[in-house]
């Protein structure tokens, strides 16, 4: 049986369908074409998944299943959906010292594949980027009679992120701290790595002053407070929101996940020197064809248009995890440099055979012999391998290497977004006057894809400061079901992205990257609510919570500031 | 009761019985075999079925098959000629105009009618001219950049 499928997980995908089913896994192909973004909703099995295929095996024809955009709304996931109690104890100095907290989830109807590991998330990631000495977290599952909640862009670090984030500014505002100043004395420092959590998690690498730096320079913060003071005296409603934001990515070690968090590469080089890359991690709009194509180009010396990356057929590719958690290149990618290195070591011995000499080295796709400066082609050497007229010793003919990586612990991105907003009192829209996202996700591949990953991040996070909700009426029916009543950013409601980054390499896999699909979403929201906070504070304002929309600013600031 | 339409696709004839009720989008997807246009939501909000219709961008999930009868009809199918790229597909590949992919077509073809209308559009006149096709991925700042790199080209 065949099964087209728009999932981020074609294999995790199989073995699943073939279990519900009771058919062998082997009979079952699961073929993820183009797929048409997935942002954590695509990270799950769903009924009619299954049962298309039950149905299809029952008449024996192909069916198709196409949902409607309601049934989308209603009969997928949705993210988020928390009410959290913060309480924070600091010295008055500023000093964070701890963190006690109560998450209350609403888990939806249904407990879907990762519903109650996304609360759990965010309290792992609790400390943020801080050096917290105790944190308890109590974390209450509420089932209701709405869509169930799993992981969406970010999946319980926004949560996270959100809340330490907005704890600070309050922090801040209550002692009479600049924001910068108060995240400044926090930090984890960088002589501290790796850094063990109060939550056991182990951060990676990072330089968390660097990004703030660099995000408050391209904002001229000094420059910023004077014209808001300003704007103040001249009654206007003027707002600078940062956030400093660490997120927890390349899921993951496989004893984080249940299914393993492992990823596999397979790495062929054809006869005519052409190169075919087959990556478990399924990608679906990030770019990994090019990116893999990249990191294959540069390890074997071949052009990038001879890299051919194949994904998402469960009959042609080997075993994988799959794209989410921000672990595509993080993890994929360095299952791909390590099947790289098998290859080079194998050609580098056909250059060995055909330079007679063991004092050889691969540069540039060729095969170098240092003492005489004579050479053989990446070409003839993978003639040889295939031809395999003569052998070198123990080598057995052909140039294919598959690789299964398991990483030995997450990655920690992390980064600074600094928001200006003003705040209409006429009719409490709110206008995003600058944006200014830095974001340290370790080495950078390819800095279009990384950035264009920040901007959708980004306008993900802003849509959900500003926008979007899920909203049911008083019999629990999904009131915005459809798009003509769900408020998704369109071009014109959204700002320009000044988007940078630093570069803090990650120790945990070869590539040093870090993995950066769901940091502009993480980073985002706090930023701009501490915006809008910020531009209200002169009215006595403390907290709003999400979405911002302009009725609900109004509300606040004809109420002189109190809800 | 069917009826018959005749009308011209990227170029070329077609001549089909169709339901009354029947929508272009399902008549271009289903009956003319072109699955470049997509359905995102059926409620004319999300642009990805965009094409046009006698030179003008239409949402084709909002009108029906028969009012398409005698006129011309350009999907993104009839960009890339001989495997050539438009100036404005190729700008949208160069500046990394989409990610997945799906809200392209639609937004492709309002990028024509956008550059038609605005031959060196502003910024805001961008963002305004590509406020009906929702895109998920971007955050729309690459498009932006593709739009104003093919008026570039276009101009030139």
């Amino acid at each position: 049986m065949t099964m087209f499928s728009s999932t981020q997980i074609p294999h995790l995908m199989r073995t699943m369908v073939a279990g519900i089913l009771g058919m062998p896994e082997n009979h079952l192909r699961v073929i993820t074409p183009e797929v048409g973004g997935g942002f954590g909703s695509k990270l799950n099995v769903y009924a009619e998944e299954a049962l298309m295929c039950f149905i299809a095996k029952r008449i024996g024809k192909p069916v198709k299943w196409i949902e409607s955009r309601r049934e989308n709304f209603q009969c997928t996931i949705h993210g988020r959906g928390h009410v959290d109690y913060y309480e924070l104890a600091a010295k008055r100095d500023g000093t964070m010292l701890g963190l006690k907290l109560k998450l209350i989830q609403d888990i939806g109807a249904y407990h879907q594949l990762l519903t109650p590991a996304i609360p759990t998330l965010s309290v792992l990631m609790m400390p943020g980027l801080y050096k917290f000495k105790s944190i308890s977290a109590d974390i209450i599952g509420a089932f209701t009679n709405c869509v169930p909640t799993d992981a969406y862009r970010g999946a319980g670090r926004p949560e996270a992120t959100h809340g330490i984030e907005r704890m600070v500014d309050i922090l801040a505002a209550e002692l009479k701290m600049d924001p910068v100043e108060i995240r400044l004395k926090n930090f984890v420092g960088n002589d501290e790595f790796p850094y063990a959590t109060t939550t056991g998690l182990m951060y990676d690498s990072g330089n968390y002053a660097a990004p703030l730096h660099k995000a408050l320079a391209a904002v001229d913060y000094t420059a910023r407070r004077a014209e808001q003071v300003q704007a103040r005296e001249a009654g206007k409603l003027m707002g600078i929101g940062i956030s400093t934001y660490g997120e927890i990515c390349a899921m993951g070690p496989s004893a984080a996940l249940p299914a393993g968090g492992w990823e596999s590469a397979t790495v062929k080089i054809e006869p005519s020197g052409q190169v075919t890359v087959m990556t478990g991690a399924s990608p679906h709009g990030q770019g990994e064809e090019t990116t893999f194509a990249q990191i294959t180009a540069d390890e074997l010396g071949v052009g990038i248009n001879d890299v051919m990356v194949v994904h998402g057929d469960t009959s042609v590719v080997q075993y994988g995890i799959g794209t989410f958690g921000s672990r595509g290149t993080a993890v994929g990618g360095a299952a791909l440099f390590y099947a790289l290195q098998e290859l080079k070591a194998k050609i580098r011995k056909f250059g060995v055979m055909l330079l007679g000499s063991e004092n050889v080295s691969l540069v540039g796709g060729s095969c170098v012999d240092q003492s005489t400066g004579k050479s053989v082609s990446f070409a003839e050497m993978v003639v040889a391998a295939h031809h395999a007229k003569t052998l070198p010793p123990n080598t057995q003919p052909g140039l294919v290497a598959t690789y299964f990586w398991e990483p030995p612990n997450f990655t920690f991105p992390f980064g600074a977004h600094i928001v200006v907003t003003e705040v209409d009192r006429d009719t409490g829209g709110i206008a995003i006057r600058r944006y200014i996202a830095v974001d340290d996700c370790g080495k950078v591949i390819n800095p279009l894809l990384v950035s264009g990953q920040v901007h959708g991040g980004v306008a993900q996070g802003l849509g959900q400061a500003l926008w979007e909700e899920a909203v049911y009426d008083d019999n629990a029916q999904l009131v915005t079901g459809e798009l003509t009543d769900y408020a998704l950013p369109r071009a014109h409601f959204m700002p320009f992205i000044e988007s940078s980054h630093t570069e803090t390499p990650s120790p945990v896999n070869p590539l040093g990257v870090k993995g950066v699909g769901e940091a502009g979403t993480i980073g985002c929201s706090p930023a701009v609510v501490n915006s809008v906070v910020d531009a209200l504070s002169t009215l006595g304002v403390r907290h709003i919570d999400m979405p911002l929309t302009p009725e609900k600013i109004w509300k606040l600031i004809q109420a002189g500031g109190h809800a | 009761m069917k009826r018959t339409i005749s009308l011209t696709i990227n170029g070329k004839p077609y001549t089909d019985e169709v339901e009354p009720r029947l929508l272009l989008i399902h008549y271009l997807r289903e009956v003319a075999g072109l699955t470049g246009p997509h359905i995102g939501c059926e409620t004319s909000i999300c642009g990805a079925c965009t094409v046009m219709l006698d030179g003008r961008a239409v949402k084709s999930c909002t009108m029906f098959a028969v009012q398409a009868d005698g006129r011309q009809v350009l999907t993104i199918e009839g960009l890339a000629s001989n495997g050539t790229l438009d100036p404005i597909q190729e700008a949208f590949w160069n500046e990394h105009g989409l990610q997945c992919g799906f809200c392209t077509p639609g937004m492709i073809l309002s990028t024509r009618q956008l550059l038609e209308d605005h031959p060196n559009p502003t910024d805001q006149e961008i963002r305004h001219g590509l406020s009906g096709n929702l895109c998920r991925c971007t955050g729309y700042q690459h498009i932006v950049n593709a739009v104003r790199a093919a008026a570039g080209k276009a101009g030139a």
